[in-house]
């Protein structure tokens, strides 16, 4: 309480201990009876400042203003009151769950669809780029394979009437055996996915044209699908060795990154020039020669 | 019920309340509200914000129901909490400007008295000065008084309570109840001084 005494206002002690004989009056002057003369002064004195007190402006509340401030008091505690029974509230039959309305529900649905629309697509991207990344390499495996047998043989990619290509296409079935190759060194046995007639099947160009065994090939279409079953995106490159041409094209299911197989057996993005259409059609540049093409190499991509 | 219920003590009333009884508590709100809103008017400077304080007041009563002591007395409790939410309405409307105070009085000043002050020329109530004009001034002084000066002012003198009861309701000591309530008187006549001083002033 020492701070209180610093620059505090004081009354004389006379006027003090009158101050105090007034609140132990409860301020009725009556009631303090012999004073002299100069006490009698200092307390008409307090009483007429402390008298000013009384015109404080402020008017008795009505009786109508008081039942209003009453209401008003007890609306105030019922509202204060209700409100912690809202927050403490943990009953069966009034916990948040139940009380979830449709709108709720359908918020939180839409919610989980839209995590899920995000998750899946790339779940599955992932899942492609890596079968993709594969199929890649076994393109370019199987083009390197084509072109050395090729150099080999006097600039021709492949004489079906060989023995062993005959091997390689089979008589009547569009499955496609790497094993010659693989025997022949043209190909590394290791390099997964290559070998086994099932993972590759070819097709003749133009698609009404039997495969004719005697036709010397020259223009080879690689990709991962069956150009004829799916074609949705073509590409090619042309090779030319001993001044024959060879084309190499590469069939995309996925117009996402195309790929194609170039002559340096490296795989190229040719999105952008790709095409995507229903039949052989190709009208970019890039891929004019393919409509020359002699055999479709396809791989069908897992999916 | 009503009429039985008016007969009985605060502190039988608040204990009916706690058994249940809310029209008992209406009761003892009802019996509160003119002196008290009038007390919280003077406190605070404002009816409404006098009528928020009152409101809170009571809410308090009603949170705290439960843990008063029956045996105490009900009117210092309610103006304990009546005075602490007067002081939280001040805090958060701090934007009143306090008149100054440092005034010399009494012995540690010129020796000017108090009461000299007083006699220095004080026109009574009545005399020279429209009624209303003076009952804004004492308005002025009043409001301007430090917040723990004006709660001492208005316990003692309206609500005619004892220095023990004040001690009580501010839970200050009495010793300080007193040397407050002494410097509360000498700061409201040195604020009316200073604002007829100040009045005159721009008259002139």
């Amino acid at each position: 309480m020492t701070k209180e005494h610093e620059d505090m206002p004081m009354l004389t002690d006379a006027d003090a201990n009158m101050l105090d004989r007034l609140v132990d009056a409860e301020f009725d002057p009556s009631k303090i009876t012999g004073l002299d003369g100069g006490d009698q002064a200092r307390l008409e004195r307090i009483i007429s400042i402390l008298g000013l007190l009384d015109s404080y402006p402020v008017a008795e509340l009505t009786g109508e203003d008081r039942t209003t401030l009453v209401n008003a008091t007890l609306a105030r505690i019922d509202r204060a009151e209700s409100e912690q029974a809202d927050r403490m509230h943990f009953e069966p039959g009034s916990s948040p769950v139940s009380r979830m309305g449709v709108p709720e529900l359908i918020a939180v649905a839409a919610i989980i669809i839209l995590g899920l629309s995000i998750i899946f697509p790339m779940l599955n991207a992932t899942r492609e780029t890596s079968t993709r990344s594969v199929h890649r390499n076994n393109l370019a495996q199987i083009g390197g394979a084509f072109f050395n047998h090729a150099g080999d043989n006097d600039g021709v990619l492949a004489n079906t009437d060989a023995p062993e290509w005959k091997t390689l296409f089979g008589e009547s079935t569009n499955r496609l055996d790497m094993q010659p190759l693989v025997e022949q060194n043209y190909m590394n046995p290791e390099v997964p996915g290559l070998q086994g007639e099932s993972l590759w099947s070819y097709q003749t160009q133009p698609r009404t044209h039997a495969f004719q065994s005697s036709v010397p090939v020259r223009t080879v279409l690689m990709g991962n699908r069956n150009p004829y079953m799916t074609s949705e995106v073509v590409s090619q490159f042309s090779y030319q060795q001993d001044e024959v041409n060879f084309s190499v094209v590469l069939i995309e299911s996925h117009v996402w990154s195309p790929s194609v197989l170039m002559s340096d057996n490296s795989v190229e993005d040719i999105s952008g020039h790709a095409y995507e259409g229903d039949d052989m059609r190709i009208p970019n540049p890039k891929c004019r020669l393919l409509e020359q093409a002699d055999l479709f190499l396809t791989h069908p991509i897992a999916r | 019920m009503e009429g039985m219920l008016d007969h009985q003590t605060d502190e039988a009333l608040l204990g009916a309340y706690r058994e249940g009884d809310r029209e008992a508590f209406s009761v003892l709100v009802e019996r509160y509200s003119n002196e008290l809103v009038l007390f919280l008017t003077k406190q605070t400077g404002s009816r409404a914000a006098a009528e928020d304080v009152f409101q809170e007041t009571f809410l308090q009563i009603h949170n705290s129901a439960s843990t008063f002591d029956l045996d105490r007395r009900f009117k210092p409790w309610l103006y304990t909490i009546a005075v602490n939410k007067g002081r939280d309405w001040h805090r958060r409307n701090a934007r009143r400007k306090a008149v100054s105070l440092s005034a010399n009085v009494g012995k540690d000043g010129d020796g000017q008295s108090f009461a000299d002050l007083m006699a220095a020329d004080m026109p009574g109530p009545s005399e020279g000065m429209q009624e209303s004009e003076m009952r804004q001034r004492v308005k002025h002084v009043v409001d301007s008084l430090p917040n723990h000066y004006r709660e001492i002012l208005l316990l003692s003198y309206f609500q005619k309570m004892s220095y023990t009861q004040i001690a009580e309701t501010l839970e200050i000591p009495l010793g300080t109840v007193k040397s407050r309530l002494h410097s509360a008187v000498a700061a409201f006549g040195t604020g009316w001084n200073q604002d007829e001083t100040d009045t005159e002033e721009r008259e002139e």
